[in-house]
């Protein structure tokens, strides 16, 4: 410190306010700075109440002088002071407030070292006695401001410059050019200042240790005047600065219609007459309130009161709601057009926070790698960006989007990272186009899709690792390509949550058990049956010579076939080829178990492609000695036509979900073991052989190819379940099934289902599984009533024929079963003759109606 | 069976092992150090796996955990950024020995980081707390005479030699962290009081874990702050007890002390802090609820006393409200009280007059509600005593 010039000079305005103004003063002569590094200015503003001649006769220790002023308002008042002052720091105080005695020399510290820094102390109202609502309130309002800005990311509008307890250096004041004297009343002469303060990139901050108690005597009439001051003075701010218009509260406009306030408004502009008495009426109602202790409607009325005097206030600067109009309309949002700061969170946040403090954009937008997680408007009004200001920003407002980034991106690096709860998106989706099918793995990093011409969306499977995360529609644009950034957007808003487990770092299941599974590779016999469809056989043969597992077999059963194409084909492709002559998907399926050669059963379709993965999941799986059948994920091959579309998106398609679960006995009510069709489907199951040995082997019963329909499939699973064995549900083990493209051949497939879910009723019954109550119950309250008449009575977008044809063939079950019975009985006789006596009586739609070859089965992987 | 308490950390915990005598774990999850969930689980085989816990909560989902994990990625919490000020730990106790000891053991780690620990010996009938005391080394001895915790409270805030005074129950043992991030809640000055997560220390016996069950300290796992300026301060009981809380000495000027007509010790039987919380909103300041300021609270073990502690709860509160609806003009009080017995007491006691499955036992709930309707008599005679008390003094 300068020893004969004064560091400080405090300048103090006053009028009229004697006896606060002695209160200050004495309090600053018990500053812990010494009294000569400090010199006050007292500015006595058209003071008539005997002040100057105090001032005058006054002798405190530091050095005081007195400026006189004919009245010309506060903001004269302090440029007169800091004419007059000598000090390097200039600290403007009010006449109303004590400083704390640590007070000076707390502004003089936030100084040191930099010339253009301007600190704002606390001034918090003291309010001793007696604590009405109007008194909490307002308490409140001054406290939590100071809070708000002593926390280190708080982003200083030029609201915040309150000049009761502010100092700066005065060349920054000089350069600045004072305070604007044209601002009459001691309204917002101070926020002005502070905009250009702000303007001219000043740093603010706040001194919290600089307390000064500010002994205000205001009470709710005088803060209504002040309300209305408050009106006339935005108003000002606004003709001064047009950028600021649409920050103002005036410019305030909520989303929804608000009412009252546009009837306030209205009253202050047409009839304020009446308004001035409706809001005097008003202020009796509040005392009442108060005295009912009413808070909630006190704080209502109070705050429509405010609103009122604030806009009256508004309307004297303006006369004319056309004039706000106007007034609005002519605000531009200068500092908006300014093009924002691109940082990138990937790179390190001491990194984007060193960016920010160099370049001090007014605004950023904020990206994860390619992902943008959010921006940072720019405010008008505020000071422009400083690395501290990032942090608490991104935990405020940007944290679910920043979460979702970081861990589709831990999700895709980490080994074996957790995947947790997983995000089921499944079903809906646009049923009136066709959709194009595609996947995406994250762990092989996310590549531009390229959507063919005739498709408007892409339907993509999201992996992690081969192991299903879900289903999401995403739009393709005109040039028929969704880049790997808008990919890699969609996938973190609609997956990451799902992956915020995997931050945590640790793996889901116990590092052995993983490693054990892995390396468990038993030979497996994999099984198609099929029926005169040889072009949909070749491709699903040739998916399943492309496995990466290392020893497995693959057995075609060729089911009663009307040529010899199927087995050229598989001479041709060299797999083995076994032929069931008795039509039955049932027999062809037991046949191939009685073919196979190794412990290891696998079935698929034949209008079905394995993943490349397949056969590595379900020995996986096996490695559970307790685990007798596996079953997997079944994605739609394509959604070209209404009914594909409608089957996946609507009926719920084969898939059963992304959660990977063990079903057992013990586990399950007698409901969830009946709903069998929910473990899995016969286009994608595997079993250890000596399930059958133990239990049988498929129902020949419940056969696609005859009476029944079908259904042999979950008939076995829930026998397995049943018996006491686990079935082990595998989303990772996937298969893409090709779902009948026509409406009839849907309406068909859904007739089917209704009637061999029937018979499969009607055999556990019989066989009596579970308890027949619960069959029973199950069949009419679960099956019938809440599956099928349910959507019956309300279909949403699924068409009503469709689920009259299941109804048809849940209600035809029971007689369609009875045939079944006769006909089985029938078959038993050894005749070869009799087989080839009625080869089309029991030919079914569902595996001799043969199909074209899918367009896009291999384009869309 | 009984159910074991477990604490277990999402990043460094391991298996729960020898849980034999227990059929399922009550589990309290942090993650660095904070509380951000609790978890049921059966126990097989003795024991509570990690994959179970970690499963169940990732499940759960939930945002404070997320919240937490922001917060350190991003580094917000800074510790250094205001230091604590030493603060004074009060605990108000009477004829308790057994837990006043433990209480104290797990107070000393306060002791030596220099925060003041106090204990207030409310009417005693024996010598034992103060040699207990005087044989823990750190902590200082005020004797109370004027029966009731009220009045052993604000014995505490007068005795107390530092601005924030935290007070403990004698049946609670403070976590290591507790004082600290009670502390840290009061850098905001409207912050009067700033109560912690309380958990049960103990569910051996029937009555514990029925005691959890129906009335249990917890408030959930996200900080709260309590504003008199938004919430009806009639609402105060969502703040949390007084097992586990801090003031600022400042109270006793702001909005005066305790009310000696109410709480343990008193006809009252409780509603104390109750009332205290009110009072502290109505005057326009804060309450901070803060998840991170855990203590572990023996629940009573017998079923006596826990029918004693319902009934003392229904008393409690019907005596504090009697004493806002006529000193405090507290007109919304029937209502409270209406929609109270409508909305829970009534459903309980119906359900358990069914014999509904998970509905409450009806000798709680009878001891409830015969609290309830003594309240307000209790609250006049308890109001009589304190007068003649002072008569006499």
């Amino acid at each position: 410190m300068n020893r004969n010039l004064p560091a400080v000079s405090i300048v103090i305005p006053t009028h009229n306010r004697c006896e606060a103004l002695r209160r200050t003063l004495d309090a600053l002569a018990r500053q812990t700075v010494p009294a000569e590094a400090m010199e006050v200015i007292v500015v006595a503003d058209g003071c008539t109440d005997g002040t100057t001649t105090w001032l005058r006769e006054h002798r405190p220790p530091y050095r005081l002088r007195c400026v006189e002023l004919p009245g010309s308002g506060p903001a004269a008042a302090r440029n007169a002071g800091a004419a007059a002052a000598t000090g390097e720091i200039l600290l403007f105080l009010d006449d109303d407030i004590e400083p704390a005695p640590g007070l000076v020399a707390a502004h003089l510290r936030s100084h040191e070292g930099s010339v253009d820094v301007v600190a704002i102390g606390p001034c918090p109202p003291f309010l001793p006695g007696r604590q009405d609502f109007w008194r909490v309130l307002v308490r409140r309002w001054w406290f939590d401001l100071f809070t708000a800005m002593a926390e280190p990311g708080h982003r200083f509008t030029y609201r915040d410059v309150l000049t009761g307890n502010l100092s700066l250096r005065r060349t920054l004041f000089q350069r600045i050019g004072g305070f604007d004297p044209t601002f009459p009343d001691p309204s917002h002469e101070d926020w002005e200042f502070g905009i250009r303060l702000l303007k001219a990139d000043a740093r603010l901050t706040c001194v919290p240790d600089a307390v000064a108690w500010h002994h205000d005597r205001t009470d709710l009439d005088r803060s209504y005047r002040r309300s209305r001051q408050d009106g006339k003075g935005d108003v000002l701010i606004g003709r001064l600065h047009p950028e600021l218009r649409p920050a103002l509260p005036l410019a305030a406009r909520g989303p929804a219609p608000r009412p009252v306030e546009n009837a306030v408004r209205a009253l202050a502009f047409r009839v304020p007459a009446a308004g001035d008495a409706l809001a005097r009426l008003a202020r009796r109602a509040l005392d009442v309130l108060e005295w009912l202790r009413l808070r909630r409607a006190w704080r209502k009325l109070n705050g429509t009161t405010r609103r009122y005097w604030y806009w009256r206030g508004v309307a004297d600067a303006l006369g004319s709601q056309a004039e706000l109009d106007r007034f609005l309309a002519h605000g531009s949002g200068a500092e908006g057009t300014e093009s924002a700061l691109d940082i990138d969170l990937r790179l390190g946040l001491a990194e984007a926070e060193r960016r920010l403090d160099v370049e001090r954009p007014a605004g950023v937008r904020v990206w994860y790698g390619d992902v943008l997680i959010g921006h940072i408007p720019p405010v008008p009004g505020a000071e422009r960006l400083h690395g501290r200001h990032l942090r608490p920003f991104l935990a405020r407002h940007l944290g679910v989007p920043l979460l979702n980034a970081m861990a589709i991106e831990a999700l895709a690096t980490s080994t074996r990272a957790t995947v947790g709860e997983l995000a089921t998106a499944g079903r809906g989706g646009p049923l009136d186009a066709p959709l194009f099918v595609a996947e995406s793995d994250l762990s092989r990093g996310i590549h531009d899709l390229e959507v063919p011409r005739g498709y408007g969306a892409a339907r993509v499977l999201v992996r992690v690792r081969g192991r299903p995360l879900g289903w999401m529609t995403i739009p393709s644009r005109r040039d028929r390509k969704i880049s790997a950034a808008e990919l890699r957007k969609a996938i973190s808003e609609q997956f990451g949550p799902g992956g915020w487990p995997a931050l945590l770092g640790r793996t889901d299941d116990n590092e052995a058990g993983a490693a054990r599974r892995e390396g468990f590779c038993p030979p497996i016999t994999v099984v198609v049956c099929t029926r005169d469809r040889t072009e949909m056989l070749a491709g699903c043969l040739r998916t399943l010579l492309d496995l990466d597992y290392p020893e497995y077999e693959v057995i075609v059963v060729d089911n009663a076939p009307s040529d010899e194409r199927t087995a050229r084909l598989a001479a041709e492709l060299g797999v083995r080829y076994v032929r069931e002559d008795v039509p039955g998907l049932d027999r062809a399926r037991n046949r191939g178990i009685r073919a196979a050669r190794y412990e290891i059963v696998a079935f698929t379709d034949d209008d079905a492609r394995v993943d490349a993965g397949w056969l590595r999941e379900i020995a996986a799986a096996f490695a559970d000695p307790e685990v007798m059948a596996v079953t997997g994920f079944v994605a739609p091959l394509e959604l070209d036509t209404e009914a594909q579309r409608l089957f996946e998106l609507v009926y719920g398609g084969m898939s059963h979900g992304a959660r990977q679960r063990t079903f057992r006995r013990g586990e399950m009510r007698n409901a969830q073991l009946l709903w069998a069709s929910a473990m899995g489907c016969g286009a994608n199951m595997a079993f250890r052989k000596r399930v059958f040995d133990a239990l049988g082997g498929f129902d020949v019963a419940l056969d696609v190819g005859t009476l029944a329909g079908g259904g042999g499939d979950i008939e076995m699973l829930h026998r397995i379940v049943v018996s006491g064995h686990a079935v082990a549900y595998r989303p990772a083990a996937l298969v893409w099934h090709r779902h009948r493209p026509t409406l009839p051949a849907l309406r068909r497939q859904l007739f089917d289902n209704g009637r061999s879910f029937g018979i499969y009723l009607i055999t556990c019954f019989r066989k009596g599984t579970v308890p027949r109550h619960a069959i029973l119950r199950f069949a009419l309250q679960d099956w019938f009533a809440r599956w099928i008449v349910r959507r019956l009575v309300r279909p949403g977008a699924f068409p009503r024929g469709l689920v009259v044809a299941e109804m048809a063939g849940a209600i035809l079950s029971p007689l369609f079963y009875l045939g079944a019975q006769w006909d089985q009985r029938r078959r038993r006789a050894p005749e070869p003759a009799a087989l080839g006596a009625r080869p089309e009586a029991t030919a079914p739609a569902t595996v001799a109606r043969a199909s074209r070859p899918s367009r896009h089965a291999t384009s869309a992987r | 069976m009984a159910a074991a308490v477990l604490d277990f950390d999402l990043e460094r915990g391991s298996d729960a092992e020898g849980l034999d005598r227990y059929d399922h774990a009550l589990v309290l999850v942090r993650f660095r150090g904070r509380p951000v969930h609790q978890v049921v689980l059966p126990v097989v085989d003795g024991r509570v796996s990690v994959e179970e816990i970690r499963r169940s909560v990732l499940e759960a989902g939930g945002w404070v955990l997320w919240d937490r994990w922001l917060e350190a990625f991003l580094e917000l919490e800074t510790p250094a950024r205001a230091p604590i000020q030493p603060a004074t730990v009060a605990v108000c106790t009477r004829d308790r020995p057994d837990d006043l000891r433990r209480c104290l053991d797990a107070l000393a780690v306060f002791a030596r980081d220099g925060h003041e620990v106090l204990v207030v010996d409310n009417v005693p009938s024996t010598d034992e707390s103060r040699q207990i005391v005087q044989a823990s080394g750190f902590a200082r001895y005020v004797r109370e005479d004027r029966p009731g915790e009220s009045a052993a409270r604000n014995r505490a805030l007068r005795e107390a030699s530092h601005d924030i005074v935290a007070f403990s129950d004698d049946d609670a043992m403070p976590d290591p962290g507790w004082l600290p991030a009670l502390l840290r809640n009061f850098n905001d000055p409207l912050v009067l009081c700033v109560t912690g997560l309380t958990m049960p220390y103990e569910l051996e016996t029937e009555a514990q874990r029925w005691f959890e069950r129906y009335s249990p300290f917890g408030r959930g796992f996200m900080r709260t702050v309590f504003d008199g300026g938004d919430v009806n301060p009639l609402l105060a009981s969502r703040a949390g007890a007084s097992a586990n809380m801090a003031v600022r000495r400042a109270v006793l000027d702001l909005i005066g002390p305790f009310n000696e007509a109410l709480g343990c010790g008193t006809r009252s039987r409780t509603g104390s802090d109750y009332e205290f919380f009110v009072r502290i909103l109505a005057a326009g300041y804060r309450i901070v609820y803060d998840p991170a300021a855990l203590s572990w609270h023996r629940h009573r073990r017998t079923w006596t006393e826990l029918r004693q502690v319902l009934r003392g709860y229904g008393t409690g509160v019907y005596a504090a409200w009697t004493h806002l609806l006529f000193a405090g003009r507290e007109f919304i009080v029937p209502k409270l009280a209406l929609s109270w017995l409508l909305h829970t007491q009534l459903p309980n006691l119906l359900r358990s007059l069914l014999r509904r499955p998970g509905s409450f036992p009806l000798d709680l709930i009878l001891a409830e509600l015969r609290g309830c309707l003594a309240g307000p008599w209790a609250y006049v005679m308890a109001r009589r005593a304190l007068r003649r008390l002072e008569v006499i003094s």
